[in-house]
């Protein structure tokens, strides 16, 4: 007899936006953008702390697609703990290293546009976003350097 | 800031630019001349109480100091920002620290660094980091008869309208990459005047071997990449996912590398013929 699985996967509480089909999400601790698609995009929305993966699926069979399994929010949610985009520790990894091919043949009946992604992306700070000068270039105020910060020795850090 | 009031005491000025006062003081008034030449486009001499931020120039007098080479300084406020045997590396500071500060501190306009031409009336915006070939893609654009916004920003207001920022392209020539300031005059183009329609957002960085083959990349992903350039996402990130949202939501967005400049410029700009044809 197999033991009943208790994790219930909590999202984290974080600034998002839905864009079309899309969810922009920013993690201001880590200043992580993310861009989900919609099948992520449900998955991380039912992931309220209460449901446990069963219910996860249950909840989007009835709600966004019938044809979505279990293998596929499993894969989902690995992906979104990958991102930082999940509180809780204990979800199991599932599908990290395999293939894009591998996760199409697991996910069986689910077309190719509803495979979960996740799109991550360091949100730049002010002096990042500039032009500036890469390490090594000569300097000689923080402002024109990349990294912000121009060394002792007038060479971008 | 006591130390500075006795350093630097000659001649000064304020002024506003894109919804913000600074003040400029140097003890040089001959000085005065060369800073402003390196305001931003559309900036107003004006005079005010107070400023957002405040300039500080020391420039050495040479007349009495002939046994050594002093130093050129620049602060922001009461921090030092440059200290240079050179006038022209101390106005490069300015011009970097200012441009950087309307950038971030602006809350009504959001700044994107970017190349920016008009091509039938509509804004091509090139985002891109430093040493991505940017500025010759702006270029060849300029060549081939694309009217000049500017090679440093996209500059979006509410609307999404990209308004000009029209400053001396800066094009990196010889073996060290030095940047050289051209005018957009030696182009023989327009320069844009007033805020025109987003039509057309490309990603893309040169690559030898590259040939323009561009995918077209969803709004979320497009919104993403925009907000990568973007210079006040970490200081007001709501306004700025609404604002990346709003551009990219109805805007053509290609993402992918490019060979030479001249073959990607002719594929856009025939198919924005087309289009409009």
């Amino acid at each position: 007899m197999q033991q009943k699985e208790t994790v219930k996967p909590k999202r984290l509480d974080v600034f998002s936006r839905e864009v079309m089909d899309e969810l922009l999400i920013y993690d201001e601790r880590t200043h992580l953008g993310h861009c989900l698609n919609w099948t992520a995009a449900a998955v991380w929305r039912a992931c309220d702390g209460e449901r446990t993966i069963a219910d996860i699926t249950r909840h989007l069979q009835a709600q966004v697609n019938p044809d979505i399994d279990e293998q596929t929010v499993r894969i989902t949610l690995s992906k979104l703990k990958s991102a930082g985009l999940l509180l809780d520790e204990n979800i199991p990894a599932e599908g990290e290293t395999l293939s894009r091919r591998e996760v199409m043949r697991r996910i069986g009946t689910i077309t190719a546009l509803a495979l979960p992604v996740v799109t991550t992306m360091l949100m730049p700070t002010p002096a990042r976003a500039a032009s500036c000068f890469p390490p090594l270039h000569a300097c000689n105020a923080n402002t024109q350097c990349c990294s912000g910060r121009c060394g002792v020795n007038l060479l971008c850090l | 800031m006591e130390k500075l009031y006795r350093l630097v005491q000659a001649d000064g000025f304020s002024f506003k630019s894109f919804g913000l006062t600074f003040g400029v003081r140097t003890n040089h008034p001959l000085a005065i001349d060369m800073i402003r030449a390196h305001l931003p486009p559309g900036s107003s001499v004006l005079k005010v109480q107070a400023v957002d931020r405040l300039y500080s120039f020391f420039l050495p007098n040479s007349a009495r100091q002939v046994w050594a080479r002093p130093f050129h300084l620049l602060y922001g406020n009461a921090q030092t920002l440059a200290k240079t045997h050179s006038d022209a590396e101390l106005l490069e500071v300015f011009e970097t620290d200012l441009n950087l500060h309307i950038a971030t501190a602006t809350e009504r306009l959001f700044f994107i660094h970017a190349g920016v031409v008009a091509w039938k009336g509509k804004a091509i915006v090139i985002p891109g980091s430093s040493y991505t070939g940017k500025s010759t893609l702006v270029g060849e654009f300029l060549r081939q008869g694309a009217t000049y916004y500017s090679d440093e920003f996209a500059v979006f207001d509410p609307r999404g309208y990209v308004h000009p920022f029209p400053k001396p392209l800066g094009i990196r020539m010889g073996a060290d990459q030095k940047q050289t300031r051209v005018s957009p005059a030696q182009y023989g183009c327009a320069v844009g005047m007033k805020p025109i329609r987003l039509g057309l957002i490309l990603f893309t960085r040169y690559l030898p071997s590259a040939r323009w083959r561009p995918k077209v990349i969803s709004p979320g992903k497009a919104a993403l990449n925009l907000l990568q350039h973007s210079f006040s996402v970490r200081e007001r990130p709501e306004a700025a996912f609404a604002f990346a949202d709003k551009v990219t939501r109805r805007t053509r967005v290609l993402v992918g590398p490019r060979g030479e400049a001249k073959d990607l410029v002719r594929v856009v700009c025939q198919e924005a013929d087309l289009e409009k044809g």
